[in-house]
């Protein structure tokens, strides 16, 4: 899983990714000095938290992915069923282009199936 | 430029002009400002673009356009100043520079002649307004609430070594109100008033608004109003936008009745389902009961929090995709707007249309 991680970090634009659990339990993250797992770990829970209420109140059972973008970076998070898969990327990054890969990664950590929880 | 071009730049200028008098279009407007600014009558072509914006508010080519044209004619007279400081340097060029220079977003630019007028003329105000408007202009677009503070340290060293200075009290009681610090307000307001502004109704408006919110019981912590304002992500009054302060509550202001009004054109739109504009930071408005705004507005707080805490900046626009189709979601000051649409439908043209659907409801309240 890892190594999927890496080499979605590869693309041009992406700052890190992470895999976490839904109650915010790293299962791998591959990030630069800047970004601090936990704390985006912990964020990104509480963020979850909100959107999962929002969308199951609204009868929409489930989302699959979500994009963030902000003035100095976008954040995706993409729903793996058991954990999610979220990428931080720069505020440069064309969406588009690079939610293939996302959405490579997100299929091949799928495919996995397994948590392993550090 | 040869003169052959020049007259076939006249003719067409002469021709777009008699065009826009008998059937005005936006692609005109933008032509003619175009050819003006080819011909590098940079004023005319601002003239006519805000000409054209003024009957076409929401056309994005002619916002574009004059966007474009203001800029070279900031960039244009920031060359002139520049001329004019190596010639005869003074703390009023260097003031004029660096307000310049933050009005085109240049801020470490206005930082540098910030810098270059405090080491020439110490003990002058003008350096310490220029950095005070660039921390304010950051406080406006970040919230951070150690941009705030020290915007409102350097407007306060600013009117000790000028109690005159009427824009440096302006600024402190706009901060001040901002963010909730009632009392310093209104004795800012009351110095601006004293020093000049004595006709200003809007201060005057201001400071009868600011009076009624005083309470005598409650000391005001100042970093915690600053503090306060950056945790939530919205002000405590949203002076900014409007010209009267009104309570981000307020649902019935022109602005945002204007909104609502364009988003349910926006809503017939094809693969559109749903277009809803809710207030943020609206803490008196009673519990909403529609679920789909409930998840616009918890979502968009708890994106700009999340945002600001992994040092993202603020939060702008958000995408939810998921079996039902798209809710695009975009925040611009105090108001969020959330889209539900399929998923065929292109999100960043949308979300686009959004953002100038909210600049022109804003145009037509400052209006």
């Amino acid at each position: 899983m890892r190594q999927i991680l890496e080499s979605l970090n590869d693309e041009l634009g992406v700052k890190g990714s992470l895999v976490m659990s839904p109650d915010g339990v790293i299962v791998t993250a591959v990030l630069g000095d800047t970004l601090d797992e936990e704390t985006i770990a912990a964020l990104v829970s509480m963020l979850l938290l909100t959107l999962n209420s929002g969308v199951k109140e609204n009868g929409f059972r489930h989302f699959n992915t979500f994009v963030l973008a902000a003035n100095y970076g976008k954040l995706v998070v993409v729903n793996l069923e058991h954990s999610y898969l979220v990428v931080i990327t720069d505020q440069f990054i064309k969406l588009d282009l690079t939610r293939v890969e996302i959405a490579s990664a997100a299929e091949r950590i799928r495919k996995r199936g397994r948590l392993n929880v550090h | 430029m040869g003169i052959l071009q020049q007259i076939r730049i006249g003719r067409e200028i002469k021709r777009l002009r008699r065009e826009l008098t008998d059937r005005p279009r936006p692609a005109q407007f933008v032509a003619l400002a175009q050819l003006y600014l080819a011909s590098e009558q940079i004023e005319d072509a601002a003239a006519t673009a805000d000409l054209g914006l003024s009957r076409f508010p929401e056309s994005t080519e002619l916002r574009q356009t004059a966007r474009s044209i203001r800029q070279r004619q900031v960039a244009s007279r920031v060359r002139t100043l520049r001329r004019r400081l190596s010639a005869e340097p003074s703390p009023a060029l260097f003031a004029q520079l660096g307000r310049l220079q933050i009005e085109t977003d240049d801020l470490t630019g206005a930082l540098e002649s910030a810098a270059q007028c405090a080491a020439r003329y110490p003990g002058r105000e003008e350096s310490l307004l220029i950095e005070g408007e660039v921390r304010l202009r950051r406080f406006r677009r970040d919230r951070v609430a150690a941009d705030g503070l020290q915007a409102a340290r350097l407007f306060e060293a600013a009117v000790r070594i000028n109690p005159r200075n009427t824009r440096s009290w302006m600024h402190l009681a706009k901060l001040y109100f901002a963010v909730g610090a009632y009392d310093r307000a209104v004795s800012r307001l009351e110095r601006y008033l004293s020093c000049g502004g004595e006709r200003d109704q809007i201060a005057i408006r201001l400071l009868a608004q600011a009076r009624e919110c005083v309470d005598p019981q409650v000391s005001t912590d100042l970093p915690q109003c600053f503090q306060r304002v950056e945790e939530r992500g919205h002000w405590v009054h949203d002076i900014w936008s409007s010209q009267v302060a009104s309570p981000v509550s307020r649902r019935d202001n022109g602005m945002f009745l204007a909104l609502q009004s364009r988003l349910g054109e926006l809503a017939q739109q094809e693969g559109v389902v749903r277009a809803l504009a809710v207030p943020l930071g609206d803490e008196d408005a009673p519990r909403r009961d529609d679920a789909f705004e409930r998840l616009i507005t918890q979502v968009a707080e708890a994106a700009y929090r999340s945002a600001r805490r992994m040092d993202l900046g603020s939060f702008r626009r958000g995408i939810v995709e998921g079996p039902f189709g798209k809710v695009l979601l975009a925040r611009v000051q105090s108001v969020a707007v959330g889209v539900l649409c399929e998923r065929r439908v292109p999100s960043e043209r949308l979300l686009n249309t959004i953002e100038n659907l909210i600049a022109s409801a804003a145009a037509v309240r400052e209006s």
